[in-house]
């Protein structure tokens, strides 16, 4: 259950070479330059399993887009070809086909073709230079190993429909392909369950298991003792995650700079240098940042210094080679050292620029107020609380979030929110921009108590950090890391056979099992966070025997989540 | 720990039931019972199992009629005689539960049932269902025994019965006889029974068979064949992670380490210590926490084992758990096949037009200078056509005006009867580029497929190709004619058909220089590949500080490092050459760019670390 090694597979298979044997340096392929052709999908999804270096080495010289018609006549190259199979590409293909550009051609589509679509294909194909035709199912982006996630990003593919309960039919299907993919890149044919609360997750259920029904032949996997599950989630069942601050490494960098496609824009950084103003940030290949990237901010203080140090100290040690043992650890090293001094800089560029939206922010503070508002039955003392970092001068998004997880939390309670009209005031009065506040009471409508299935906020939170159940998860008491996500006793209640069936039902005609599913799948409608993303590698790394993936629409920081509310808010007409 | 049997039960999941049912056309008696060793009667059955349909279970199911058999006497449950009639054949049983009257596909199903749904059943019901268990096995055990044989067979693991099949029934009907068997769990160890006979059953009357060809069965699995006693089908117990064989577990000895790897700890009872079910050795509580389907062998049985404590290793060492390749699902064939059918029509095509061409021209040839009788094909070979620009053919046509009507008239005729002409009149504009035929846009026909097209330069929607007069201009005696009297008239897709697979194999040959010395480049790149191993191989040799290298491996390592140095000169100076080749278009110069760089990558992280090989060298010398 590792999307990224699965995945590698696959570029293996793109590039023809050898999986690395050895100390896999030395190895050969072809002899012939190659293109590669890609779509606009799948430059991101080859570009988080690959590096330029590697298709350098694989003798791709040149990339380029099918749906670019300059393309010049190169009859000397091999054209390696890896796109979605939409109706566009194959006609591209079609098109490139009856006129070839290049001497010989391999297709390769990142899910299953139509048949008609092979046809078509092999019709156009009179020069005979398709060499290979080939499905891998690479149709996501691969964020961690145990994460996979779309672009489904407002405004262009926005996933709801006309309202909350509905979905755009594109991002929809999108969806579906993305869920199919995984499940065969893993080669898993799971019983599906869904949250009973939510239609999105309903259809998508149902669409996702005819998909499996059509393609049966290809979901013919071993049996295993229990079958997997894919669990298919709605975000509106738990809003709060989204909007609370992460500490972890990863999910900072998302939330204070965002992480698009493994890449991460420092341009707006302050002394940036100039080599750094975009940054690659991905786990493949970068054992620091694998090591690293669920550590809390603190303990993630520490491993930057030793690693600097660590470094300081290799570079000392290069400096003088005069013996043999010297001269062997250096051949040896040479390569790995060279990536070394790229990224120290990168990471402490990086963990610097956190350190300073920290302070600059004031984001222990208000951390501790959201946690408090999150995990504690606080009402008087939050809201004095509030009102106080309301006054002061902090980014609007921050004051949303705030507001937002006030409305959220005490929407049930006994009081009730008594104070949400005045807050609403004083953010609008506070130069808020109306727009983001329509996204506030958009949440509260798409996300409120009346729509969600569960007790968000288990009150005796003295027992909710026990509630999930799995050993090793809760570290270090820690004021700012209270919050227990929904996932994560979800998945608790799951693994242990005890999931509610009438919040979680199982999709009618795809299979139902009471055992212990040790192979499960998680689906994010309305996008997953990098919170999330932690919990599912905190419990893989801790249960042995147990492995999750999970995945979503998207991946949200609370400023990509209010912005999918706010446009949400112009197509529900709320 | 959730019900053994639990997972049976639910039919869209069991193969079980779908698998009976769809053997249904159960081998006849006879069949069977001339096999002599029951694993024989197991290959045969075995493959059924990959005829799963769903549709099986839609059939119809069979009650079993009573009237059909004769009903048994009674049958004391410690010791019976198993009499089977021979006249079995007729028989397809379905059992019914005898509480809640549900139909079921087969008695193992049924046992399931039973221990599913009617475990509370209160003892003096139990008695009721006895009597009722009794009168159905023994009904049972009076007809296709076979059928009941194949499906409890059918599922089960060869390796993991390990003992002698049952004989069909009606055998030796004297010999099995029954005798109460006392055992405990840990009744069937590995090879514990086999040749004499299987002893497999557990239940309150432990009842096994004994002599020559004794009956043996899965646990579990009572099929009421040859005398299964009844009760056992009622009472015997779940299967457990308790009937699993423990004959293979370590045994304590009280100074016991985890048998996992990273832990190692002694086993006391502050640690806890626990068998893996699976591989039997002992482990500390935290490392068998895993659990897998085991069957009674102890080995993996996803589908119809029983849940037990494993350690991680053998939780983990299941075949295709670690499966970390994705799928992939290669079309090529598929392709291939449907690509065929194109690439024959496309052949024939094209060698239809190819002769039409070719009678044309020696038509013409023929028409054109009589003194030529002795012509053979012209061949249309090698250089291919070009294309006459326009210009060039007018300059040679106004050269002899009143010659070019002479040549088009005798021309027509011969040109005509290769292919129809299509009608002038019909056309108004031209089928590629739709333009209106015009004063200046004129008619022309394509002389392979007769169809009107115009001859705009623009669009070349039709051009005149040349034939390679090489071959056949000594049959000419008229040079300044010869490109104008066999360039013929041809439309842009009678041009593709005919020429376009030619022309692409031609360019495809073609090696412009720079993929020449490219393919120079990847030459000494893989000379590099294989000697830099060798070198490496050899600086091991230098580990050993005590032990300085000998002369002989010091001047073989810096001899295979200059030739190393050699083979990077020759690689860079292709990769520069390449990088510096003159070129106006923007791919291509950014294709040379990049072979550079992909060039310097590899450079960089091959050689500079021998750059300082010489001093280290030296050191070690000194």
């Amino acid at each position: 259950m590792d999307l990224l090694s699965a995945c590698h597979t696959y570029v293996d298979k793109l590039l023809d070479s050898k999986p690395a044997a050895g100390n896999g340096v030395y190895e050969s392929s072809g002899g012939k330059m190659k293109i590669l052709l890609l779509d606009t999908e799948t430059t991101p999804i080859l570009s988080m399993i690959s590096t330029q270096s590697l298709l350098l080495k694989n003798e791709v010289y040149l990339i380029d887009r099918l749906d670019n018609s300059n393309r010049e006549r190169m009859r000397h190259l091999r054209c390696l070809i890896f796109v979605r199979p939409t109706n566009d590409a194959i006609q591209a293909i079609v098109d490139e086909l009856r006129d070839p550009k290049y001497g010989e051609y391999e297709l390769y589509f990142s899910n299953v073709v139509k048949k008609s679509a092979l046809e078509r294909m092999a019709e156009a194909d009179d020069y005979e230079v398709v060499k290979a035709v080939v499905e891998v199912f690479a149709d996501y982006l691969v964020i961690n190993k145990d994460l996979f996630a779309l672009n489904l990003f407002a405004p262009q593919s926005c996933i709801f429909g006309d309202a909350p309960e509905s979905w755009n039919p594109r991002p929809f299907m999108r969806s579906v392909e993305a869920i199919t993919g995984a499940l065969l890149t893993l080669k898993k044919k799971p019983i599906i369950r869904y949250e009973a609360n939510s239609p999105l997750a309903k259809s998508l259920a149902i669409e996702t298991l005819y998909n499996i029904q059509q393609d049966s032949k290809l979901f013919d996997f071993r049996r295993m003792d229990t079958p997997p599950v894919l669990l298919i989630l709605d975000r509106k069942n738990d809003p709060v995650t989204p909007l609370l601050t992460p500490w972890t490494y990863q999910a900072m960098v998302h939330e204070y700079l965002g992480i698009k496609n493994g890449r991460v824009d420092l341009s707006a950084v302050p002394d940036v240098r100039a080599d750094m103003k975009e940054i690659v940030l991905s786990p493949d290949g970068d054992s620091f940042y694998t090591d690293n990237m669920f550590k809390n901010f603190g303990d993630l203080g520490a491993s930057i210094k030793d690693y600097v140090d660590k470094y300081q100290s290799r570079t000392k040690s290069n400096m003088n080679i005069d013996s043999i043992a010297d001269m062997k650890r250096f051949v040896e090293e040479y390569p790995e050292f060279r990536k070394l001094s790229g990224n120290v800089t990168k990471h402490v560029t990086l963990v610097s620029e956190l350190s300073r939206r920290v302070s600059q922010d004031n984001l222990l503070e208000i951390s501790e107020l959201e946690q408090s508002l999150a995990c504690n039955d606080n009402h008087a003392n939050d809201l004095k609380q509030l009102r106080i970092y309301l006054s002061q001068n902090l980014p609007d998004d921050t004051k949303i979030r705030l507001v937002a997880l006030y409305a959220l939390r005490y929407e049930r309670s006994d009081q009730g929110p008594t104070a949400l009209p005045s807050l609403l005031d004083k953010l609008s009065r506070s130069n808020v921009s109306p727009t983001r506040l329509l996204a506030l009471k958009t949440l509260l409508r798409y996300a409120g108590a009346n729509e969600r299935q569960e007790d968000l906020f288990k009150t005796d939170s003295i027992f909710s950090r026990t509630q999930s159940g799995f050993k090793g998860l809760q570290g270090v008491e820690n004021v700012y890391t209270q919050h227990v996500t929904l996932l994560e006793r979800t998945l608790g209640a799951l693994v242990k056979g005890r999931l509610r069936e009438n919040f979680y039902p199982f999709i009618e005609g795809g299979g139902s099992s009471r055992d212990k599913p040790s192979d499960i799948i998680v689906f994010f409608i309305g996008g997953v966070t990098f919170e999330e993303s932690k919990v599912i590698a905190q419990i893989n790394a801790a249960t042995p025997g147990l492995r999750i993936v999970i995945g979503g629409t998207a991946v949200h920081n609370s400023n990509t989540f209010l912005d999918e509310m706010e446009f949400a808010s112009t197509k529900w007409q709320i | 720990m959730a019900s053994p049997n639990r997972h049976l039960r639910d039919r869209s999941f069991s193969p079980i039931g779908r698998d009976f049912l769809s053997t249904s056309p159960v081998p006849s008696i006879a069949s069977i019972s001339s096999v002599a060793s029951g694993t024989t009667v197991v290959e045969t059955l075995r493959p059924k199992k990959q005829h799963l349909t769903n549709h099986a279970s839609h059939k119809p199911r069979r009650v079993i009629g009573g009237d059909n058999f004769q009903l048994p006497a009674v049958i004391p449950p410690s010791t019976i005689t198993s009499q089977v009639s021979g006249g079995a054949e007729d028989g397809s049983d379905q059992p019914i539960c005898p509480i809640c009257h549900e139909l079921m596909t087969n008695l193992a199903e049924l046992n399931g049932h039973l221990d599913e749904y009617h475990k509370d059943v209160e003892q003096g019901e139990k008695d009721n269902m006895q009597s009722k268990f009794m009168k159905y096995l023994s009904k049972a055990k009076n007809f296709t025994p076979v059928q009941a044989l194949n499906q409890t067979f059918a599922y089960a693991d060869i390796s993991d019965l390990g003992f002698t099949m049952p004989l069909a029934p009606g055998v030796n009907p004297d010999t099995s006889a029954f005798v109460p068997y006392n055992n405990g769990a840990g009744f069937a160890g590995p090879g514990a029974t086999g040749s004499t006979g299987g002893v497999t059953f557990v239940g309150p009357h432990n009842i096994a068979p004994t002599g020559s060809n004794g009956n043996s069965r899965r646990i579990a699995s009572p099929t009421g064949v040859n005398g299964t006693h009844p009760q056992a089908v009622h009472q015997s117990p779940k299967l457990t992670e308790e009937s699993i064989t423990r004959a293979h577990w370590q045994r304590e000895t009280g100074n016991d380490h985890c048998a996992q790897y990273s832990c190692g700890r002694l086993l006391n009872n502050r640690t806890g210590k626990a068998n893996c079910r699976s591989c039997g050795k002992l482990f500390c509580d935290e490392h068998a926490t895993c659990q897998m389907k085991l069957s009674k062998r102890a080995k993996w049985e996803p589908v119809h084992g029983v849940w037990a404590r494993v350690c991680f290793s053998c939780f983990e060492s299941r075949p295709g758990f670690n499966d970390s390749s994705g799928t992939i699902e290669d079309l090529s064939s598929a392709f291939t096949e449907k690509r065929r059918k194109t690439v024959t029509k496309a052949h024939l095509e094209a060698n239809l037009l190819e002769k039409r061409l070719t009678k044309l021209i020696k038509l013409l040839i023929e028409t054109n200078d009589p003194s030529v009788k002795d012509l053979g094909t012209p061949a249309i070979t090698g250089a291919g056509p070009t294309q006459l620009a326009k210009g060039a053919a007018f300059a040679a046509a106004s050269l002899a005006t009143g010659y070019l009507k002479q040549v088009r008239n005798y021309r027509k005729p011969p040109e005509q009867s290769i292919v129809a002409w299509q009608d002038d009149k019909n056309v108004q504009d031209c089928p590629y580029c739709e333009q209106k035929f015009t004063f200046s846009l004129r008619k022309h026909h394509c002389r392979l497929c007769g169809n009107v097209v115009c001859a705009s330069p623009e669009t070349m929607c039709s051009s005149r190709i040349v034939l390679d007069m090489e071959a056949i201009s000594e049959y000419l005696s008229e040079r300044i004619f010869e490109d104008f009297i066999v360039s013929v008239r041809v439309c842009k897709d009678c041009h593709a058909v005919v020429f376009g697979r030619r022309e692409f194999a031609q360019d495809i040959a073609r090696k412009p220089n720079f993929v020449k010395v490219y393919e120079n480049m990847v030459e000494f790149k893989r000379g590099i590949e294989s000697l830099l191993p060798r070198f490496q191989k050899l600086l091991g040799n230098f580990d050993d500080p005590n032990k300085p290298p000998s002369h002989e491996l010091l001047a073989e390592a810096s001899r295979v490092r200059k030739k190393l140095l050699y083979s990077f000169q020759e690689y860079d100076t292709a990769a520069k050459r390449i990088w510096k080749m003159p070129t106006s278009s923007a791919q291509q110069s950014k294709l040379q760019s990049n072979v550079h760089m992909a060039a310097m990558q590899l450079l960089q992280l091959y050689m500079l670390p021998l750059r300082s090989l010489p001093n280290a060298l030296k050191h070690a010398q000194s």
